[in-house]
């Protein structure tokens, strides 16, 4: 059972809108309309009564008015005389009760001259509206590789993968507490505590803060950049008024304002073979950032980096960039960034068989990446397993399918497609974990933010295995940076630290009863002393890159009148490192089969005339009554080649597997995520 | 308006806004935070409460209609935090709860389903679920867990 699923099951879960807190006030942003604009003036009801009322606005920010994501300082944590993009902060207000507020904010009146924006990537660069810098250009990287080779036929295509909306159940939210003796406590959904205490020392000049997370409803990594501003307008109000501030987006603010994966649009350029061997790629990426930098440096990396999918080649020329437009800031989204990538180079693989009448299976193993292949990067992967995973799939798909399951119309068009996806991430390391005895408890503090992915489970199975202690012995403390450092160290560096610092805490207590055994119960057993005694230990950034390999095959109908898909099962294989925990590795696999289910097929994400985003419903998340029938498989890696958890970025071959399984069943090509009924109706051949 | 319900067996009266949605008073008045508001607009069902044995998404149900009815939500499935119901133990047990945002609404509608006769199977069980959303899991796990106790 995972630790922390009795809290769940029972409904006792603090999630952040679930912590009662004394006299606490409650905030609502009032933003602007406008895609660009300039601020003309802040005015206030005169008739109406302000007792009690707190409004904020650019003027009382005592330090930098930035809001700092890594090394960006672009981002204002409240507008001052202009406006990038609809949505953005402007005023805050607060009050003791939500409703109050929100009268409060009717109230203010916010006035505006609406300028020209500046809403299409492909215009960005070197347009006369300038919202980043003198080119409108956050991030540029070029590879060049191997040099041209002048053989082999050219395939060129264009692919587009739009927003995607994370869509996590529970809005981002925080609560700002003044303590008693002067510092500030930050409490909730955020997953960058580094950034929120770096923007609270710059735009605050507040260097006593600890950050505290709360039990997040899901999405850990779009949990970055926005929590960090409204923690940073949560303080902003706490420390002005002395009160305790709770900020919670509503989901609308949610839906329209907050990040998305960034919109990709790719050019692919491939050279092959008769036998469809990539002699050459050539890919120009283009990414659409938002008003603001945040995090969008990051992304260009890894589209950069997954530019060739799970595919070799040595002669490489990859060119990206990733630019300004005035529409809400977008978000480096790990899983959703490779999974964008991915869906470009599996299409292309299928265009490329297409061309020579091949087999697009074939195309695939003819060109994945081998144990010993080095990437367009310079990595060189020292384990690889491409072909194994294709074949797995292949062989678990081969069974009949569930005869129930999502039958669809009689006169729907069935088909199948396979698609391929390669996980990476490089090494970090940084900060410690330490382990702390407590009589016959041994408590864990780790650098980790969990939003759902049963990390934390994971670490305790491991230390409990290692000290051959029951599960229930071991408590693993949610992140609080009063307690440990944050770092972005991975669950795989972490989890090998941990087996470090177990095996000195053995040793200590060995020394401290004077044993040679290592068996941990007998020692406790031993030990008289209540003392508690705290072991740390370096995370140590692993030497090698860490790689997963995935592949998917979908079998679908395709209702040929109406372009509606209905999935009937997808089998995938994941290999990678051994799972601590099988089971949770399964459910997190699933987890991401379905959010690549719902960007494909039920998301809906439309640009509003200002540039927000008008999401309708949750689509992002299937329903259950969606989903097909799941077959998955692991694939172990020995666990000396640095292999990445299996869960990690099986999307990218669901996405691509979907495409082709829909132009195998209808000759449909489509050539951009989403896949809605309209856009297959508009592919037919 | 006054009202009188039995919310978790136990007799509530209260003084409310007739409009006011049910979630907002089984949250700020009864201090039964098990429910969730997750997207406030008939969506996602993290909210799913019973009234009268009936699912119900309580930030779409106004308070007054809830007058003379037994209301039960999460903290009503067991008295004893030692001794889970099946359906909890089942999902804590699978693994299922993941971020678990979702578990609350999730077990009350499972609730329900389990006192329908004949209960559903697992085919009828995913379609049932179609107004609960679950991010983390791809639903797998919830109705394995869910199939295993309505059998």
């Amino acid at each position: 059972m995972p630790i922390d699923a009795r809290d769940k099951v029972l409904g006792k879960a603090a999630y952040v809108d679930d912590v009662a807190v004394e006299g606490l006030q409650h905030a609502v942003i009032l933003r602007s309309p406008y895609a660009r604009a300039k601020i003309l003036g802040v005015s206030l009801d005169t008739e109406a009564n302000w007792d009690g009322i707190t409004v904020v606005t650019a003027a009382d920010i005592p330090g930098k008015n930035v809001v700092c994501i890594g090394e960006s300082r672009d981002w204002p944590l409240l507008a001052e005389k202009s406006v990038n993009h609809e949505g953005e902060a402007v005023v805050i207000v607060c009050a003791p009760s939500l409703r109050e507020a929100r009268a409060a904010a009717k109230r203010i009146k916010l006035r505006f001259e609406p300028l020209e924006p500046l809403l299409e990537p492909r215009q960005s660069e070197d347009n006369s509206v300038q919202i980043f810098g003198q080119d409108n250009v956050f991030a540029r990287t070029t590879i060049e590789r191997g040099g041209p080779r002048g053989s082999g036929r050219w395939i060129e295509c264009e692919w587009e993968v739009g927003a995607q909306d994370p869509m996590p159940l529970e809005t981002h939210g925080v609560i700002a507490k003044p303590e008693q003796d002067g510092s500030l406590t930050l409490f909730g959904t955020m997953s960058r505590p580094e950034w929120v205490q770096q923007t609270l020392r710059e735009a605050l000049n507040l260097s006593a803060v600890t950050v505290i997370q709360s039990v997040i409803g899901g999405g850990r990594s779009c949990r970055a950049e926005v929590p960090v501003q409204i923690a940073g307008h949560a303080a902003l109000l706490a420390t002005l008024i002395g009160k305790p501030v709770k900020l919670q987006l509503s989901r609308t603010e949610q839906l329209r304002y907050t990040a998305k994966r960034h919109p990709l649009q790719v050019t692919l350029r491939t050279q092959v073979d008769e036998v469809g061997r990539l002699h050459r790629v050539e890919a120009r990426l283009l990414l659409d950032g938002g008003a603001y930098a945040t995090s969008s440096a990051k992304a260009l990396e890894t589209a950069i980096f997954h530019a060739l999918g799970p595919y070799h080649c040595d002669s490489v020329h990859v060119h990206g960039v990733v630019v300004a437009t005035n529409r809400p800031p977008n978000s480096a989204l790990a899983e959703f960034d490779v999974a964008a990538m991915h869906f470009c180079i599996e299409r292309q693989m299928d265009q490329i068989a297409n061309s020579r009448t091949l087999n697009p299976v074939a195309v695939r193993k003819v060109n994945v990446l081998r144990g010993g292949d080095s990437l367009h990067t310079g990595d060189v992967l020292r384990w690889a397993v491409g072909v194994e995973v294709v074949e797995t799939a292949e062989r678990l798909a081969k069974a009949p399918l569930v005869a129930v399951r999502r039958p669809g119309p009689s006169k729907s068009l069935p088909g199948q497609g396979v698609g391929l996806s390669l996980s990476c991430k490089q090494p970090q390391g940084g900060g410690s974990v330490s382990v702390e005895l407590r009589g016959a408890k041994v408590r864990v503090l780790v650098p980790y933010v969990d939003a759902g992915e049963g990390h934390p489970t994971r670490f305790a199975v491991l230390v409990s295995r290692a000290l051959k202690l029951p599960i229930s012995a071991i408590v693993v403390r949610p992140m609080d940076t009063s307690r440990i450092q944050p770092s972005q160290a991975s669950p795989p560096e972490i989890q090998l630290a941990l087996g470090r610092v177990v095996q000195r805490l053995v040793k200590i207590v060995a020394q401290e009863v004077g044993s040679r055994s290592s068996d941990f119960s007998r020692l406790l057993g031993k030990r008289t002393s209540t003392k508690r005694i705290r072991v740390q230990e370096p995370i140590v950034a692993r030497e090698t890159l860490t790689v997963a390999f995935h592949a998917a095959i979908v079998d679908l109908l395709v209702d040929p009148d109406t372009g509606e898909v209905t999935l009937r099962r997808i089998v995938t294989t994941s290999a990678g490192r051994r799972p601590v925990h099988a089971r949770m590795s399964q459910i997190e696999l699933e987890g991401a089969v379905g959010r690549a289910i719902g960007s494909a097929l039920s998301e809906k994400l439309e640009v509003g005339p200002q540039g927000a985003w008008r999401v309708s419903g949750m689509g992002g998340i299937p329903k259950a009554g969606a989903m097909p029938e799941l077959v998955t498989e692991f694939i172990l890696a020995p666990d000396t080649l640095g292999p990445a958890e299996p869960e990690d970025g099986v999307g990218g071959a669901v996405l691509g597997a979907i495409a082709q399984a829909i132009e195998q069943a209808t000759g449909a090509v489509l050539r951009a995520v989403p896949m809605h009924p309209e856009q297959v109706l508009r592919a037919l051949p | 308006m006054k009202l009188t319900c039995r919310v978790n067996a136990k007799k509530e009266v209260l003084d409310v806004e007739p409009l006011t949605p049910l979630i907002e008073v089984l949250r700020d008045r009864l201090a039964l935070i098990g429910a969730h508001q997750g997207c406030t607009g008939d969506n996602c069902g993290a909210c799913t409460v019973l009234v009268n044995d009936v699912p119900v998404y309580a930030c779409q149900v106004p308070v007054c209609q809830v007058d003379g009815a037994e209301v039960r939500t999460v903290e009503g499935l067991t008295s004893d935090p030692q001794r889970l119901a099946p359906l909890q133990e089942a999902l804590a047990r699978a693994g299922a709860t993941a971020c678990g945002f979702c578990t609350p609404g999730m077990l009350m509608i499972g609730l329900a389903l389990r006192q329908r006769q004949p209960r559903p199977g697992p085919e009828e069980l995913r379609e049932l679920l179609s107004g609960n959303l679950c991010r983390c899991t791809g639903y797998e796990a919830i109705v394995q867990a869910m199939v295993e106790v309505m059998e």
